[in-house]
């Protein structure tokens, strides 16, 4: 019986059902968790709770707070609901039948969103489970390391309070992530208040993170995929290698190249393991297409990255690959057609649904040869080996005319054909591409006048489908992308799987007191308006010290940058040890997880805070004090959605963009200007305390790259920043703001705090700046007085005392100030 | 009275008006100039403070444009609270005219301006905005912002 059972914290044993609401049927996990890696001291002090197996509701006393203070801006509005068979209701006119009003409609459509992106994920996790459950049986041992122990957060941890052991743990784990989605795409059409879907919003991001820790977990611990945390510390800093070649440039040409596409690398990974077992591995080019790829060179480094997910359709059109083996991913741009078209072959996976193909799942490896070399465009194979057994057989005794793309003068011939009276392409594009107009001057420049929109194409045939004139423009762009595929190159590294907090103590000095301007997370689809965007931003900030984290097919996009100067490529110029001035790559889509449980272990090291099963305080903690900036350059699928309301969930603000951005038709952003929305709960008194406004925004889009870099750091600032961290993230913005938009920020004076923490070499115009536009007191190059939001002059130390956080414990949550410390508050536990 | 004409008097009558620019006018080209030399001249002939967002605000300010980096979504999201504070504009404007967006994003962050105009002066037609040009192609939007600016 639960009320018998006790856990033992310092000196007390502690019954198991005072932290926790009902205890029965998880006392077992509640008593590990307890003991383990809970402290004696923070417990007594706060009112500390655990949430195993939590629901959206018992997390909403966070998720209220960064929806109060960061109301949703809906931009898009269905005006009608037909949710139920009593619709359509018009909600422009009145609130529905059931009471559903035009917000709460947005939120639905919101939630609904992030549930659509989290499936496709669910499926892949399952799919992986079970296959490793069926192989290797629910008794095989699972770790996150040899560098990693209990106090490593991960979302596992967070939102279960397990430390999985084995894979019978993830199964409990994942059917619990499960049960979440089925409740929260439940809630979708039937629930009524807007706050509590954006909580459930931000509640699906947390567990699409928990289904990819079940994925990261299975795919290093069964299938050997790269894990730094078992390798020597002392070789981090350039482990995996930089040596992973991708880019249609780095093809061999003259070897049959087989290709995987979508989530799963499954049939990859037996694919593979039969080259290297028939030798065969010199003799055929294995590529790969989205997170497939970015696995697969987890385990085998001869894989050639070809590109993001967003771009399968234009390389699936262009033919390189002899045969595709292609399942389930992150976004349904179907791709069959073009493999038709290119004369591909594709062997679809996929076990829950089909694209049209004749199912071959119980035909004989060398039926399913034998009829695609015989015509067939491709076949669906539900079962692994065998798939794996007939792409590696196929792409052997494939021979395949490669003539279906456009020449110059065809292209030439086919632009001549475009109006200038037109443009209709242009504004349907969703990367807002001037198609016509440069399609137009194809005759005067040939085919190089197509650069630059191809490489923001991701060929969703708008353009195409309303052009009267019926010009080929898929094919033109596929023409385009063929005469430059020579110079298609990217080099990177391997994911390195999971940062332990061990790794992670060791930069903490660094990276608050040293002259680091933050670290961000830098990820993307690869439909950014140009391919090389991406590594831009990541190079930028690494260049100025920052510890910049990567994870699936931005990492890709990221290994297109070459600094020419350098003659490297970027991955090639910075280390991967997590570190200032580092670049790490932690895998594909799935690795994502490790980057946000990386940044979540600071609440451990810094206050001591246990994450099992306690989302809320550790969330605090990050978004106060230290809460890295992520940043999502090309956002167009459903999956980024969720994975960005994990992200926000556990404090860390968002920049996306550059168009695809514009389309989510939802961001987090609070009023920057209005001062008395800003402030926070003194952890020992429980006194509201106003500061600036850090951040001020959680989501926010953006249009270009330097806006981009601009933006990042201007929503890195956090209430408690030490001084040189502040003073690093002021000196960085400001000298973006200079470099883009030759000005400073007209909002820096807002994060002015002490003169202590302004940027050496801005200084003097700052503090002239303060005097001038703000009316504080400056005194040769120090503050004397400061002008409180209020109106008040006051002297800098009592400025600091009334509106400033830093030093100062804070909190959003009540039950986190201190025990006996405010009035009226609970006394300390005994 | 050409709908040019009409619009200029629109503008006029609004004591603040706000110009948002975007990231095209840095990026298109029409008969040779670029969207942000049409943009300046609509700025500085109806002395208009600029919020402008993308990479838009360089070309502007070396033309004497008063233009500030801002960014769009920040714009509109400040026209749903009560208090406005943003110092580009001394008061809450009555009207935002939006130009260098492609007709996707301004789709996409129209529905969401409130409490005041919303002018389009782009080459697609928006039922969102209280006024837009029509459906052009780029040559016609060259000569329909060649109009627009001969009414300033």
């Amino acid at each position: 019986m639960s009320e018998n059972k006790t856990f033992r914290l310092g000196n007390a044993d502690i019954p198991v059902g005072e932290p926790v609401r009902d205890p029965r049927g998880v006392e077992d996990i509640i008593i590990e968790a307890m003991e383990t890696d809970f402290q004696e001291a923070r417990y007594k002090t706060f009112d500390q709770r655990l949430f195993p197996f939590a629901d959206a509701a018992d997390i909403a006393e966070w998720d209220s707070f960064l929806i109060g203070r960061y109301p949703p801006l809906y931009t898009f509005s269905p005006g009608t609901c037909s949710d139920c068979p009593l619709g359509p209701c018009d909600l422009k006119a009145d609130n529905g039948l059931c009471g559903l009003t035009e917000v709460a409609s947005q939120a639905r459509l919101s939630l609904r969103r992030t549930c659509r992106g989290c499936l496709s994920q669910f499926l892949d996790s399952r799919e992986l489970l079970n296959y490793a459950l069926k192989v290797f049986g629910s008794d095989r041992p699972v770790e996150w390391g040899k560098m990693h122990d209990r106090s490593d957060t991960s979302h596992i941890g967070l939102m279960t309070a397990i430390w999985p052991k084995n894979l019978a743990d993830l199964a409990r784990v994942l059917s619990y992530a499960e049960e979440q989605l089925n409740k929260l795409f439940t809630a979708s059409f039937s629930a009524l208040d807007p706050t509590e879907m954006e909580q459930m919003v931000l509640h699906s991001g947390s567990i699409l993170l928990v289904a990819m820790n079940v994925s990261e977990l299975v795919k290093m611990n069964c299938f050997g995929f790269t894990n730094a945390s078992n390798e020597d510390i002392m070789t981090t800093i350039n482990w995996p290698p930089a040596n992973i070649l991708g880019g249609l440039g780095h093809v061999e040409k003259g070897k049959p190249v087989l290709t995987f596409l979508g989530d799963s690398f499954l049939t990859g990974f037996c694919a593979v393991k039969q080259l290297k077992e028939e030798n065969l591995f010199e003799k055929v080019e294995v590529c790969g297409i989205g997170p497939a790829g970015h696995d697969i060179i987890r385990f085998y480094d001869r894989c050639r990255i070809l590109g993001p997910m967003t771009q399968a359709r234009k390389l699936a059109r262009h033919g390189i690959s002899d045969v595709i083996v292609a399942g389930d991913a992150c976004i349904d741009l179907s791709f069959l057609e073009d493999a038709k078209i290119a004369g591909t072959k594709v062997i679809w996976t996929s076990r829950a649904r089909n694209i049209g193909l004749p199912d071959y799942s119980d035909e004989t490896v060398e039926k399913i040869v034998a009829d695609l070399l015989a015509g067939a465009p491709g076949v669906w194979v539900r079962h692994t080996e065998k798939a794996a057994a007939a792409a590696v057989k196929l792409v052997q005794k494939i021979s395949r005319p490669k003539n279906h793309l456009l020449s110059e003068e065809a292209v030439k011939k086919e632009a001549k054909r475009c109006r200038d009276d037109c443009d209709r392409c242009s504004n349907v594009c969703p990367n807002g591409l001037l198609i016509g107009l440069q399609l137009r001057k194809v005759n005067a420049e040939g085919i190089a006048a197509l650069k630059d929109i191809e490489e923001g194409c991701y060929m969703c045939g708008a353009c195409e489908k309303i052009c009267p004139e019926k010009i080929p423009l898929e094919n033109i762009f596929v023409a385009a992308l063929d005469a430059w595929k020579d110079d298609d190159k990217l080099k990177m590294r391997a994911g390195r799987g999971p940062v332990a907090r061990v790794e992670t103590t060791s930069w903490a000095f660094g990276s608050m007191w040293g002259n680091c301007p933050g670290i961000f997370h830098v990820i993307g689809c690869g439909d950014a308006r140009n391919s090389e965007e991406l590594g831009w931003i990541a190079y930028n900030l690494t260049l100025r010290n920052a510890i910049i984290f990567t994870a699936g097919c931005g990492a890709g996009e990221i290994g297109r940058y070459f600094n020419k100067e350098k003659g490297q490529y970027v991955y090639e110029q910075f280390g991967t040890e997590a570190q200032l001035r580092n670049l790490i790559n932690c895998g594909s889509c799935t690795a994502c997880s490790h980057i946000v449980d990386q940044a979540l272990k600071w609440p451990r090291t810094g206050a001591g805070a246990s994450h099992y099963g306690n989302f809320a305080e550790t969330a605090d903690l990050e978004y106060n004090i230290i809460a890295p900036t992520l940043i999502v350059w090309g956002a167009l699928p459903d999956r980024m959605h969720a994975l960005v309301a994990s992200w926000v969930r556990a404090g860390m603000s968002a920049v996306i963009g550059p168009n695809s951005g514009f389309d989510w038709n939802r961001y987090l952003m609070g009023n920057k200007w209005k001062w008395e929305e800003w402030w926070s709960y003194i952890s020992y008194g429980g006194k509201k305390q106003y500061h600036e406004p850090s951040p001020p925004a959680m989501i926010i889009p953006v249009e270009t790259k330097e806006e981009c870099l601009t933006q990042a750091l201007a929503i890195s600032m956090r209430a408690v920043d030490v001084r040189d961290g502040r003073q690093a993230r002021l000196d960085t913005w400001i000298e973006f703001s200079q470099m883009f938009f030759q000005e400073f920020p007209d909002d820096w004076r807002l994060f002015a705090r002490s003169d202590w923490e302004l940027p050496i070499r801005y200084k003097s115009r700052l503090l002239k700046e303060l005097k001038e536009k703000s009316g504080w007191d400056i005194d040769r190059m120090q503050i004397k007085k400061a002008r409180h939001p209020d109106g008040r002059l006051l002297e800098i130390g009592e400025f600091s005392k009334e509106y400033s956080a830093m030093t100062k414990a804070i909190t959003k949550l009540k039950r986190m100030i201190a025990r006996g410390s405010a009035p009226g508050g609970k006394e300390e536990k005994k | 009275m050409s709908v040019f004409t009409e619009l200029v008097g629109n503008i006029k009558k609004r004591k603040n008006v706000l110009l948002l620019t975007g990231y095209l006018c840095d990026e298109m080209e029409l008969g040779g100039r670029k969207l942000s030399d049409f943009a300046a001249q609509i700025a500085l002939k109806l002395d208009l403070p600029v919020a402008a967002t993308g990479s838009s605000a360089v070309p502007l300010k070396e033309k004497g444009v008063r233009a500030t980096r801002k960014a769009l979504a920040e714009m509109v999201n400040l026209t749903r609270f009560p208090y406005w504070g943003d110092p580009i504009t001394a008061q809450r404007p009555e009207m935002m005219v939006f130009i260098g967006y492609p007709a996707r994003m301004l789709k996409s962050v129209l529905p969401a301006v409130k409490g005041m105009e919303t002018v389009v002066l782009g080459n697609m037609s928006m039922k969102d905005a209280t006024f837009s040009l029509p459906d052009a192609s780029l040559n016609q939007y060259q000569k329909n912002l060649e109009s627009l600016i001969g009414s300033l």
